[in-house]
């Protein structure tokens, strides 16, 4: 009898551990799985996060160009989507810096010629098991950067025998007195021959028909070496005079952006191209009437075409903005 | 013989709880793999909505008519992309429109890719698909 009370003690005693292993086995499964849970939702709102970012780093660079202001436009952008399925304006801080990219592709921050938007995007993912076992909190902040910089146009045919000074810009989209403006006493523009000199035939023939030669200008490539002279010969000016006033053509043209300082003229130097911008002649204020028509006003303006290398122009109208990670 | 009825009456317990264990498992196994076949598919349409609006946006000169607007050509090339890459990820997920929509938001030129579709569940447990909704606005980099 006491064998049989030890047996059925023991058997009593072990009742239901299969039920108890489950148990906690089943918790401990199911405590892995809500991690899982939660850190797949985290990586999948990273992505959203990042997509963000880098909306509005693009969005931003754009704004560069336009002279439009990097933020709000970025935000504004960010109002037609998402994180998280909530507007991501309102899902995120939003944060953008202006800076510089050279060629290599590094980003300084700051710069009076900014050609890039280093953009940051902070969201915070409600987890939704993290809280229940026990974590800290039930949130997880995820911040992801992107940089997005102008892209210049790599080569182009010229469409006016011109070349601007790069270093006369602050900015691509030029406001009152800060547009080049081509005279006598100008460093910011001046005639080039584009391949063949500075003389005046050789820019002349680069001049649209049916007032200049209307010859086809030669594809210039970023690192071409221009020879430019400041804006001194009144035949190429009654050439634009024609263009302009005459027969309506005042632009767009792409015209190469050349290395030079602003502190001096072009004085028939041989400079080197570093990207392109577009330009149309100002012909409200070139054709009014008493305007000395050896003054010719320059709107420079941006222009979607083929995207080049990266950087190095900070002061290139011509090309797209692209990503060049975070 | 009334002695063993005690433990007779406990045999298969183990069985029975095996069973149970294994149940919950198997049930717990396969929605794990469920959520995240599922989870995959909806994750790779949000990126192809994504590259399809950048394309888009960034959608140069030649692809555009002289006012800037996106060519049905190039449209349709997008649309033909975001459905071959889901393809390529799952051939059972069905993706019923892809729409490029060029507007003004806030007064920026923007281009819009909405993506809809719908992506089949293979064990039924939450139903037989989930319905897949996504839309991402770029800015139109071509005016």
């Amino acid at each position: 009898m006491k064998s049989l009370d030890l047996i059925r003690s023991q058997l009593a005693n072990e009742r239901g551990i299969g039920l108890v292993w489950t148990a906690l086995s089943l918790v401990a499964l199911c405590s892995l799985v809500a991690v899982g849970i939660d850190v797949g939702r985290i990586t999948f709102t990273a992505s959203e996060v990042q997509s963000v970012a880098d909306i509005a780093a693009l969005t931003g660079a754009r704004a560069l160009l336009d002279g439009r202001p990097p933020l709000a436009d970025a935000t504004t952008l960010l109002g037609a989507n998402t994180i998280d399925s909530r507007v991501a304006s309102v899902a995120a801080t939003i944060s953008v810096q202006a800076g510089s990219v050279d060629g290599s592709g590094n980003f300084t921050a700051g710069g009076a010629a900014a050609n890039a938007i280093k953009a940051k995007s902070v969201a915070t993912v409600t987890n939704l098991f993290a809280g229940i076992f026990g974590a800290a909190n039930g949130t997880t902040t995820v911040t992801k950067t992107a940089t997005a910089v102008i892209a210049t146009t790599a080569n182009g045919r010229p469409g006016l025998p011109l070349a601007l000074s790069g270093d006369c810009f602050t900015n691509f989209n030029c406001t009152a007195g800060n547009c080049p403006t081509l005279n006598t006493q100008s460093n910011n523009a001046g005639w080039t021959g584009l391949t063949s000199g500075h003389s005046r035939p050789n820019a002349e023939q680069y001049i649209p028909v049916p007032c200049g030669g209307g010859a086809t200008a030669p594809i210039i490539n970023v690192g071409d070496t221009l020879n430019a002279t400041n804006g001194t010969v009144t035949a190429l000016f009654q050439d634009m005079d024609c263009l302009v006033c005459s027969h309506g053509n005042s632009g767009p043209f792409m015209v190469p952006v050349v290395s030079k300082t602003c502190t001096s003229g072009f004085n028939g130097n041989d400079f080197s191209v570093k990207g392109f911008a577009t330009v149309v002649v100002d012909a409200g204020t070139y054709c009014a009437a008493g305007h000395d028509k050896k003054i010719l006003p320059l709107l420079s303006v941006r222009h979607v075409d083929t995207p080049g290398s990266i950087g190095g122009c900070t002061t290139c109208g011509t090309g797209f903005v692209r990503l060049i990670g975070s | 013989m009334r002695r063993f009825g005690i433990l007779r009456s406990e045999r298969g317990q183990a069985l029975v709880e095996v069973g149970m264990a294994v149940t919950l498992l198997v049930t717990l196994s396969v929605g794990i793999v469920e959520a995240g076949r599922a989870f995959m598919v909806v994750n790779m349409i949000s990126n192809a909505a994504r590259d399809a609006a950048r394309t888009a946006a960034a959608a140069g000169p030649s692809n555009r008519d002289a006012s800037g607007n996106i060519s049905a050509a190039t449209k349709s090339a997008i649309q033909s992309n975001v459905i071959s890459q889901i393809a390529a990820v799952d051939s059972a997920t069905t993706i019923s429109s892809v729409v490029v929509t060029q507007a003004v938001t806030g007064g920026l030129p923007s281009v819009q890719v909405a993506v809809n579709g719908s992506v089949p569940l293979m064990f039924h447990l939450l139903g037989t698909n989930i319905p897949v909704a996504r839309v991402v606005t770029f800015r139109d980099e071509g005016k």
